[in-house]
């Protein structure tokens, strides 16, 4: 290539990219599409969430679009695939406001996208629902920002690990050992539970032990957690590598009662181990099937429907994602599809009562953009490949 | 003290299994190196397909264990032929040629790819054909896999030997590898023996996969640190000694166990500074200075 036409090219460059920031800030809040805008994981390592989230998404719309619509328009879903990168998650929400004029947005699934793409729904005043990801900073970002875009239906680390610590009190342990897995995701619930665990004036008696998600022998650490007589182990590890630490806690004849967050209620965990490793492990979670009329109405729903795609990623990633998609199209409802006036809809809704997970009829205001809260999620149990909630005291 | 030894039992127990397994993917690395002096990069993703294989087999297809493992070791044997016609030989023209780091690289990069696309990104269960009750070694608890994999592994690595020092054909390759011009002169067909180093190699990765995928899950990218871990394991141990590399395969396997017993975050950055102040002092690796087996 000659250098004449490399600066051409490179002007031509600069100019595209010109364009395009031009048109990313320039886009002003007037969205006359009736289109709600997805970026979820549909591939890469949490695609189990990606895929419940969707179903959960597509459920929410086709009954709003079955009984009529927007004034007789149908919403439509812009779906894309961040393949759980958060460039690709950037340059869908960008895609997403500039070309598809989207009035708000849902997702993501991973925590590092979303942190990516929260400042771009910020800057853009287009709400972002997020569903699934539970980084605390998502909402805290933007929480004394004038007008804060960003809302959450879904249960953020520092709650989850609450729960767990509610359930060591209820129990009267007071030796705790800590374990998490060396991603960016197991180091930050790691600093929580440290905090929490101090906090309740429990003992931290083994730990914080460390692994890699793709270890599969741990009898090491839990060794440590054995010789410290630890009465409860909180473990912060995604479901394949606590599959391997319920199989080394056989190993070693370790009966000592563990929990993890959420990613532990993926029906990947008991695919993974089977019934009888996964038998007795704790998870967190703010959603059974049965815990509510309209949680059981919900599944039966996804059931039916979704049978035929292998209906059976994450419960609640699909029942938080109905609830959330359910949630903007009452705003939509209420004010029309304008972006900024959605948002403040959404802190406005006081009467939602149809919601499957256990958020009140009131879910948002100014100052509280987490609709799920410390009375809204338990530790749940395996129990014959089954969860129920578990026993507090 | 007596639980001291009962942790010291239980991390010698688990680290021989992973150990003995990154020992068959090593030999691997050996038989090629020593014959053309390329090494499949790929060692890795060809463990992957003979787990990946081998689950459909297996599982899918309700096929005897026995079975699965023989289909695994087949198809990851007739793949290693291929690499070599298709990735190997035409970049081996030119005696200094490192293409083949490349090229190798490339097949695994593909292969990978193209598991993502046949079964997915996500792990996958791979039941044990010998059930999932622990049994107890002294106070060490081990799943009957774990022990399969110990034995089945080391059993290969000495077969493998045995045939390499007393058939014909093993006898014929080592001397491949001693002497390649000496060789064809004593009417030894040489491209066809580096062929067959190419499938000896690839069969014994794909064996490696079948054997450690009810241990690791099975999945599209199962391969990459087991590869890695085997191939530290074969420079570790000295390259060109097979014993060397047995039990440069074995001591990895247990120095991580044994280092994860002091502090769990610095096992593998504590195996690979010890790696490293072996190659420093004996930069052939353990036993690299040895001369091969005379034929």
């Amino acid at each position: 290539m000659s250098i004449e036409a490399r600066t051409t090219g490179l002007r031509l460059g600069a100019i595209g990219i010109g364009l395009l920031l031009a048109a990313v800030l320039g886009s002003t809040a007037v969205a006359a599409d009736l289109k709600i805008g997805f970026t979820l994981s549909l591939t890469g390592g949490t695609d189990d969430y990606g895929k419940g989230a969707r179903m959960g998404a597509e459920l929410a719309l086709k009954e709003y679009n079955d009984k009529g619509g927007y004034q007789s328009k149908k919403v439509e879903a812009v779906i894309y695939d961040d393949e759980t990168k958060p460039a690709k998650g950037v340059e869908n929400v960008t895609r997403l406001i500039t070309r598809d004029k989207v009035f708000a947005m849902v997702g993501p699934v991973n925590s590092g996208v979303a942190l990516a793409i929260i400042d771009i729904a910020q800057k853009n005043q287009v709400p972002l629902m997020d569903t699934v990801a539970t980084a605390e900073q998502i909402i805290e970002r933007y929480k004394n920002a004038p007008k804060n875009y960003i809302f959450r239906v879904s249960l953020n680390d520092g709650i989850q690990t609450s729960f767990m610590i509610d359930y060591i009190k209820g129990r009267q342990y007071q030796r705790v050992g800590l374990m998490h897995d060396s991603t960016g995701w197991g180091q930050s619930g790691r600093d929580t539970a440290l905090r929490l665990v101090k906090e309740a004036n429990l003992d931290l008696v083994a730990g914080p032990e460390v692994f890699d998600q793709n270890d599969t022998d741990m009898t090491t650490q839990l060794t440590k957690m054995q010789e410290a007589k630890a009465e409860f182990i909180i473990a912060y590890s995604l479901a394949p590598a606590g599959v391997q630490i319920a199989k080394s806690m056989q190993k070693i004849g370790l009966k000592t009662p563990w929990t993890g967050t959420w990613a532990l209620i993926a029906p990947n965990f008991l695919k993974l181990g089977g019934k009888a490793t996964v038998e007795g492990v704790m998870a967190v979670t703010s959603y059974t099937p049965d815990h509510s009329a309209n949680a059981k109405v919900l599944h039966e729903k996804v059931d039916r429907i979704f049978k035929e795609q292998g209906g059976d990623f994450h419960p609640v990633a699909t029942a938080q994602t109905y609830d959330g998609v359910r949630l903007l199209l009452r705003a939509l409802d209420k004010v029309g599809p304008d972006p900024q006036k959605i948002r403040d809809a959404l802190e406005e809704i006081d009467d939602f009562t149809e919601a499957v997970t256990k958020m009140k009829p009131h879910p948002f205001s100014h100052a509280n953009h987490e609709s799920l809260g410390r009375d809204t999620g338990f530790l749940a149990v395996w129990r014959d490949g089954k969860l129920e909630r578990a026993a507090a005291e | 003290m007596s639980l001291f030894f009962a942790k010291l039992w239980q991390a010698l127990v688990s680290g021989l299994s992973i150990g003995s397994i990154y020992a068959l993917i090593a030999e691997g690395y050996y038989i090629t190196f020593v014959t053309t002096g390329a090494l499949n990069f790929g060692q890795g993703e060809f463990l992957m397909i003979g787990a990946l294989f081998g689950l459909t087999c297996y599982v899918t297809f309700g096929l005897p264990y026995a079975v699965a493992v023989i289909a695994a070791v087949l198809l990851t044997g007739v793949m290693g032929a291929a690499l070599e016609r298709g990735a190997i030989r035409p970049v081996m023209r030119h005696a200094l040629s490192l293409s083949w780091v490349l090229s190798t690289v490339a097949v695994s990069i593909i292969l990978k790819n193209a598991a993502v696309n046949l079964w997915g990104p996500e792990q996958i269960k791979f039941p044990s054909p010998f059930g999932e009750a622990v049994l107890q070694i002294g106070s060490a608890g081990i799943f009957p896999q774990e022990l399969f994999i110990i034995v089945a592994a080391l059993g290969t690595v000495f077969a493998v030997q045995m045939f390499l020092r007393r058939s014909l054909l093993g006898k014929a390759l080592i001397a491949v590898a001693f002497n390649r011009n000496a060789a064809a002169v004593m009417g030894i067909n040489v491209p066809r023996m580096v062929v067959f180093a190419f499938v000896l190699s690839s069969a014994l990765a794909g064996l490696g996969g079948i054997l450690i995928a009810p241990i690791t899950f099975a999945w599209a990218y199962m391969g990459t640190v087991p590869g890695i871990k085997a191939f530290a394991a074969a420079i570790f141990g000295g390259l060109e000694n097979p014993i060397g590399i047995l039990i440069g395969g074995l001591v990895i396997g247990l120095l991580e166990q044994l280092l994860g017993m002091v502090n769990s975050n610095l096992k593998e950055g504590i195996t690979f500074f010890f790696i490293l102040i072996v190659l420093a002092i004996r930069p052939t690796g353990l036993m690299g200075r040895r001369e091969i087996t005379k034929v």
